[in-house]
């Protein structure tokens, strides 16, 4: 039963992460990032050159 | 802006491509952005934060090289527009630090006169130093000074030499409060440049002597390497032994790698009872996560092996020799370093075609960059030529496996080569401009650069496992076990899950090209990285009661030679990747491009994983 619990808890919370760092679009969580009142990187750049955040790249200040 | 950065004052680098910005930026701030011995590494802006002895906050930012600012090319207008103030969300700079390659000074005091009509303070570091006296080439710094009218320091930036003189003159130069409005420069007319160009030669004769004969190694090294027959052969020569050497080094790494991951599925089975955490940790973990962790060495090796050749020199060469190369199939000849970092990932090098100035140029490189084999599709690779392709050598020294992926390599780039024709001659007809680069001198590797650059490579590749594949496994081994099997069911439990439900609806698209439901589940997840792919093989075969861990073997028992061929078909062209679409998007400003990627490489998938399947079957694979 523990056992059983501790897994449902673990997938929920594997399935969150997915939808919050992967589905949902960029701007929308930025938004709601602001809504929340965490903190933000400003990045001057984001719309007019790139940076999805969702790479390898390591130019993107959303992942600094 | 936020109002701390608001109360910061700001600073600029700016200087020609590969003068070492970067490598200050990295000194100054105690960053470890990456910095390569070849032009057009900074393409994005990047920011800092450092403090100077006088205790001031400085906001640093990292500009991609000009030669002036008259930007031609989309990173070139990213540097002008911040130096001149034009962006909306962004200050100008209070002061701007011009980084010179202390060996080649020409084009950047040209970039100082024009900076200098900018008007705001200017520092000039003359970077490279050490290099510049090796040569002999003598710089008279206080007459510079005098005729430049701007403070001039010398640096060693990846040795982190003259920094303290730099944040004096920056510490001294600085204004007490940011009042930087637009810049007052001004595009300048044909015969401004012309006189521009004659003051920069004054200047240049009156404070620099150069030797008779400039860096007689660089010179004697260039006349084998940029040979333009022994030159390509040096170059291929280079790649097969990488290859060689990914297979061959990586094996004992791998091998302790794959062992430690056993002992903890056997360690697991042992302190936790029967039940779906131990089922989760033995069938989702460690031969999820597990399966892919084991490619960690290989990925070091080839890194190293390429920030080795970045460092040195040679990659700005092979740019160079592949010019002819791809210059013949219609892309331009500056594509070769975004193709490059597309070897890493796909986002950076399609980034990095904002190098190339003419539109159609760089279209056609955004629409190649992701044939270019990934670092995400190697453990995919490795794993299937591990599991299919014989360990043996052939002529007593090439390694088959070995062998087998520098085909696959070859494969991704004479495809990426083929398309772009095809586009060339159907979409972007017309010629394409020449291609202009400076070769920088050879360099002795700096071993500290190339062990942060393979680091770098490491921690992403273990932030991926521990995060996008370790969730994804998660949900995988969640689809796959739930819900279980009716009473009296007699197939394994995974058909009745929902993850075989899935597998088993899709599978009949797939079924011609030799695809099961198993390899249908693997590639859905694989659409947010290529390498979930192996990780979601590695848990559904687990969970459908193979031994965990030993993936390869298990795939050897149940997969034919054609099913496994046609994979690796299937990976060299699929667009399997949703962040390299999103970058796509972002640098096109349309929907367009990437559903036309997506429709092209899943058509050159499907069709090469057809041929290869049905061509291998009636061979008796």
């Amino acid at each position: 039963m523990i056992q059983a619990l501790v897994t449902y808890l673990i997938v929920a919370l594997a399935a969150a992460w997915i939808f919050w760092s992967m589905i949902l679009p960029v701007r929308l969580r930025a938004a709601l990032r602001r809504r929340l009142g965490l903190r933000m990187v400003v990045c001057g750049m984001l719309d007019r050159a790139g940076g999805c955040g969702g790479c390898d790249c390591q130019d993107c200040p959303l992942r600094r | 802006m936020s109002e701390a950065l608001a109360q910061q004052l700001c600073i600029a680098l700016i200087g020609n491509p590969n003068c070492g910005k970067t490598a200050l930026f990295n000194a100054l701030t105690g960053s470890r952005q990456k910095v390569a011995n070849y032009p057009g590494v900074t393409v994005e802006r990047k920011e800092g934060i450092f403090e100077t002895p006088g205790g001031r906050r400085i906001h640093v930012l990292d500009l991609p090289g000009t030669y002036s600012l008259r930007a031609r090319s989309p990173d070139e207008a990213i540097t002008r527009d911040t130096v001149l103030g034009q962006l909306a969300t962004e200050a100008a700079p209070d002061l701007v630090v011009c980084v010179a390659d202390a060996t080649n000074l020409r084009l950047t005091l040209r970039l100082v006169l024009e900076l200098k009509k900018v008007g705001r303070p200017i520092v000039l570091a003359l970077n490279m130093f050490d290099i510049a006296e090796r040569r002999g080439i003598g710089i008279d710094m206080d007459a510079l000074s005098r005729d430049l009218g701007i403070p001039v320091v010398s640096t060693v930036a990846v040795r982190r030499n003259g920094i303290a003189a730099l944040l004096r003159q920056i510490d001294r130069l600085a204004p007490e409060s940011g009042s930087n409005g637009p810049g007052g420069w001004r595009e300048p007319s044909a015969e401004q440049v012309r006189s521009a160009h004659g003051d920069a030669q004054r200047i240049l004769d009156a404070c620099v002597t150069v030797p008779g004969h400039p860096d007689i190694w660089t010179r004697r090294l260039d006349r084998v390497v940029l040979h333009p027959v022994a030159g390509i052969l040096i170059l291929l020569a280079v790649l097969f032994l990488i290859f060689q050497a990914v297979f061959v080094w990586a094996a004992p790494a791998m091998e302790l790698i794959a062992t430690a991951f056993d002992a903890l599925a056997v360690a697991a089975q042992a302190w936790l009872p029967q039940g779906m955490l131990r089922s989760l940790l033995t069938d989702g973990f460690v031969s999820g996560v597990g399966s892919v962790l084991v490619f960690l060495p290989q990925i070091m090796i080839l890194f190293f092996f390429i920030n080795l050749m970045e460092d040195f020199g040679y990659m700005a060469r092979a740019a160079f020799l592949m010019d002819r190369v791809i210059g013949g199939v219609g892309l331009h000849g500056r594509a070769f370093i975004p193709l490059l970092s597309s070897f890493a990932c796909a986002v950076p090098g399609i980034m990095a075609t904002r190098v190339i100035n003419n539109r159609r140029d760089r279209l056609a490189t955004i629409m190649v960059a992701p044939l270019m084999t990934c670092s995400a599709r190697i453990p995919v690779y490795t794993l299937l030529i591990a599991a299919f392709v014989p360990h043996r050598s052939i002529a007593g020294f090439v390694n088959l496996q070995g062998l087998v992926m520098f085909g696959l390599y070859a494969a991704g780039i004479v495809s990426a080569f083929a398309v772009t024709f095809v586009f060339r001659k159907r979409v972007w007809r017309g010629a394409s401009e020449p291609f202009i680069m400076e070769l920088p001198a050879y360099k002795l590797p700096d071993p500290r650069n190339v062990l942060m650059g393979v680091l770098l490579r490491a921690r992403i590749f273990l932030r991926r496992a521990g995060t996008v594949i370790l969730a994804m496994m998660i949900l995988i081994w969640f689809l796959s076990t739930v819900p279980g099997a009716p009473p009296g069911a007699t197939d394994p439990a995974i058909n009745y899950s929902f993850a075989g439900m899935i597998g088993h609806a899709v599978q009949p698209v797939l079924a011609p090209i030799g695809f099961n439901w198993q390899i249908a589940i693997a590639l859905i997840p694989g659409m947010a990285a290529r390498e979930v792919a192996v990780a979601a093989l590695g848990t559904v075969y687990a969970v459908g009661g193979g031994k965990a861990g030993a993936l390869g073997n298990t795939l050897a028992a149940h997969w034919s030679l054609a099913t496994a061929l046609a994979l690796l078909a299937w990976y060299v062209f699929a667009p399997q990747c949703a962040a390299t679409l999103g970058v796509v998007k972002r640098e096109t400003n349309s929907w367009r491009w990437p559903a036309i990627m997506f429709v092209y490489m899943m058509v050159l998938a499907y069709t090469a994983a057809f041929i290869v399947y049905n061509v291998t079957t009636a061979l008796g694979g």
